[in-house]
């Protein structure tokens, strides 16, 4: 079973997305913020960490900057989410990039469509 | 404020004095008269009393008349007007006083109406002089209070500016955040995730989740309007197929539209047509007409279609539905105004689609006009800009242009991606940035022009151009390019080197462009 | 002149002549202010009010302009203390204000300070 980190201030959505990913066989390991996600990566290694962009203590850029500098976690997949609209389409048929330090990422803007979030952990995960 | 006319008489025959007194009050100007017996006296009086006209007695007993002038000059007063009074001997004396400074003459005995028609004249000047400089000070003080209240309202813009960026950004990440919460709330129990539900409490949920999107839809148009009359839209523009553009959106929408029982079709030329576009935007506002026409069309058809002219692309989207009246037909664009045109069930927007349109192709340098007959339907056109050779390599003619009259010989590296559009451009941006740091020499340039780089060797001919290009590839084999990323199917590369290849600019620039579109 | 206690504003602009307003209340500048919207209008208060009263004058006006109005209000009575206020610094204006008679000149600012500080001068 593949193992998914979900990185969010927001208690409730961390929830929520536990819950879609549990029941579509993934496990799940969460945390609230950058710093304790660092930790969390070193020690658990996930296939796949899903972070929220704007949270307060370490914003999400920052703490991706930090996975990619440990050579234990920065080959680890990530995915964003974000509520801003700079440079995301929201009706296109693809998602957004997000661009760190040269490093590409797949950026889902929120609110999410479920299926969308599934499809592309889907084809990060599975086809790894 | 003292406006008197201030005046000096030095002088020291009683009568004489009283003479020019008289004249003065006769001349009926307000003035003040101080009156001086001697030079000594009268130097005496500029200590507190600098006056407007001296009015002197040339041949005074302790020292001479044009002894005062220098005086007074030396001191720095020799912008007072000074009428000599006296009786001059000859023209000499005259000069002199002159060189000294004085303004006039009069000979004694006194003429008095000349001497009236002078010191008249006096007080003219001064007032012409005050006027002027008043003037002066009053303009100038405007001028810096002005420039002033501009700084001021420059940095309250830009505040303002500020402000509004922050706004849009709180504003998105707000209402998105519990919208969220709410649809992936609602979406988890609505898929049976958290136990059994029967079907009307499905049903309430559905219809829960439709309305999210509609509330998600209302903020995207709201943000969109507001980041478009902020001028804050930024637009990514490149090539872009627009006729596989529409056919991708016509095949979205056709389930929808064959389920209402309608029609819909493109009409579009053979191949390609590119424009040099926002791909997103240009997505969103054929979404948004379709939509329209789908939303107003209860039967007919709709038809998108695609016109390639000389200098423009018009793309135009007809349906066979209510149309609008002629009366509506202004408004249209505007925001909110929900015009009466009719529409079927559960066709509500935010009245927002069109404006939002508008504002995106104006952005584009195009232009959006509508015609419409009520009953009969409605045409809409959009129509862009082509770009033009010229436009798309603007840069790399410039440069081409410098290089040429400099050198003889140059060669061209070109490097294309072979699907451009989303991300993969920005390998191009990375790859620029890799060919900056190797270059060695100050007249390589690097161009990233709209789709391609190019890197511009002088003095290069073609075998060391491919040593140089060599090295780049190994450089790009090192990059840190998560190759596997959205499709990313590599890129071509090619050598074009002058005189060897071609022999004009536009021999090189058209190449240039079959290398493009032979990906 | 005796102290005035009147306040005439010459100016065809609704909101400048309301922003005026607010900026002399703001200093705490106790005057009753009468607003006209034209150079006829002011000339015709002018005879209904005078003595004690300074008028605040902009330059462009429908009909006589604001240059003809000054001339024809110090003809009414010279002692009236006219301020030029307007929205464009021009030299030659200024010295026209002042050749038909104007007692000041300022220009329009977004807080009316210039205006208010030539108003208070001549409350002194």
């Amino acid at each position: 079973m593949k193992k998914i980190l979900v990185v969010d201030d927001d208690p409730q959505i961390v929830d929520l997305i536990t819950i879609r990913l549990k029941a579509n066989n993934y496990e799940v390991i969460t945390s609230p913020d950058g710093n304790d996600a660092i930790l969390m990566a070193q020690k658990e290694h996930p296939d796949l960490v899903i972070m929220d962009i704007m949270m307060p203590n370490m914003p999400g850029g920052d703490a991706v900057r930090l996975l990619m500098a440990d050579n234990k976690t920065k080959d680890i997949p990530i995915i964003f989410l974000t509520a801003l609209t700079a440079n995301l389409p929201h009706e296109a048929d693809h998602n957004g990039i997000i661009n760190v330090d040269g490093r590409f990422f797949p950026a889902i803007p929120k609110p999410f469509k479920p299926e969308k979030l599934l499809s592309e952990i889907k084809k990060i995960v599975e086809d790894h | 404020m003292n406006d008197k006319f201030k005046i000096i008489i030095v002088e020291d025959s009683p009568t004489d004095t009283k003479l020019l007194v008289d004249i003065l009050n006769s001349i009926g100007h307000e003035f003040n008269v101080r009156i001086a017996g001697s030079y000594r006296q009268a130097k005496e009086y500029f200590q507190d009393y600098v006056p407007d006209l001296i009015l002197l007695d040339v041949y005074l007993p302790d020292h001479d008349g044009f002894y005062f002038l220098e005086e007074i000059h030396k001191q720095g007063y020799e912008e007072i007007p000074v009428i000599l009074i006296s009786a001059f001997s000859n023209t000499n004396e005259k000069l002199k006083s002159l060189e000294l400074g004085a303004i006039d003459f009069i000979n004694k005995p006194v003429v008095t109406e000349e001497l009236k028609a002078r010191i008249k004249f006096q007080i003219k000047l001064k007032k012409i002089m005050d006027d002027h400089i008043w003037a002066s000070e009053k303009t100038n003080e405007g001028i810096k209070l002005l420039y002033k209240d501009l700084e001021n309202k420059n940095i309250q813009l830009k505040q303002l500016d500020l402000l509004k960026d922050e706004f849009i950004n709180n504003v998105s990440h707000e209402l998105r955040t519990p919208l969220t919460i709410i649809q992936e709330s609602v979406s988890i129990m609505a898929d049976g995730l958290l136990g059994e539900l029967n079907e009307k409490q499905i049903k309430h949920l559905k219809i829960t989740l439709e309305n999210i999107v509609r509330l998600d839809n209302i903020i995207n148009d709201l943000l969109d309007i507001s980041t478009i009359e902020n001028r804050k839209l930024k637009l990514n523009q490149e090539n872009v197929d627009i006729v596989d553009l529409v056919k991708k959106v016509v095949s979205n929408f056709v389930v929808l539209v064959v389920k209402k029982g309608l029609q819909i079709k493109c009409v579009v030329p053979e191949g390609k047509v590119n424009v040099f576009v926002d791909k997103e935007r240009i997505y969103q506002v054929l979404v948004n007409l379709i939509n329209n026409a789908y939303k107003f069309t209860e039967k007919g058809l709709i038809e998108v279609s695609v016109v390639e002219n000389d200098n423009t692309v018009e793309c135009s989207v007809k349906d066979t539905g209510v149309g609008i009246s002629a009366s509506d037909l202004p408004r249209l664009f505007s925001k909110f105004d929900q015009i009466a045109r009719q529409a079927g069930a559960g066709a509500k927007g935010t009245g927002l689609g069109l404006s939002i349109t508008k504002g995106i192709i104006e952005l584009h340098d195009g232009q959006i006009k509508v015609e419409s007959t009520v009953a009969q339907g409605t045409l809409f056109r959009i129509i862009l800009p082509r770009p033009s050779v010229s436009k798309q390599y603007k840069n790399l003619t410039e440069c081409l242009g410098e290089v040429k009259l400099k050198h003889n010989n140059y060669s061209v590296l070109v490097f294309n991606i072979k699907n451009p559009g989303a991300g993969n451009d920005r390998f191009l941006d990375e790859l620029k940035e890799l060919i900056d740091k190797q270059i060695h020499r100050k007249s390589d340039q690097t161009i990233r022009d709209n789709g391609s780089v190019f890197v511009i060797l002088p003095d290069t001919k073609k075998d060391d151009a491919l040593v140089v290009l060599n090295r780049i590839r190994q450089t790009i084999n090192d990059m840190n390019w998560d190759k596997s990323y959205n499709d990313f199917k590599g890129f071509i590369d090619k050598i074009v080197s002058f005189p060897e290849d071609v022999h004009t600019e536009a021999e090189l620039t058209n190449l240039l462009k079959i290398y493009k579109e032979a990906i | 002149m005796d102290q005035p206690t009147r306040l005439l504003i010459i100016d065809d602009d609704a909101v400048d002549q309301k922003l005026i307003q607010e900026s002399i209340k703001k200093v705490g500048i106790e005057v009753e202010i009468i607003v006209a919207f034209s150079g006829e209008e002011g000339v015709k208060k002018v005879n209904d009010l005078k003595p004690e009263v300074i008028i605040v004058l902009d330059t462009v006006l429908p009909g006589m302009n604001g240059f003809e109005t000054c001339r024809k209000i110090k003809e009414i009575d010279k002692n009236l203390r006219i301020i030029i206020c307007t929205g464009v610094v021009d030299a030659v204006d200024v010295a026209k204000a002042r050749a038909f008679g104007a007692d000041d000149y300022c220009v329009k600012t977004a807080d009316f300070l210039p205006l208010v500080n030539a108003i208070r001068k001549l409350i002194v």
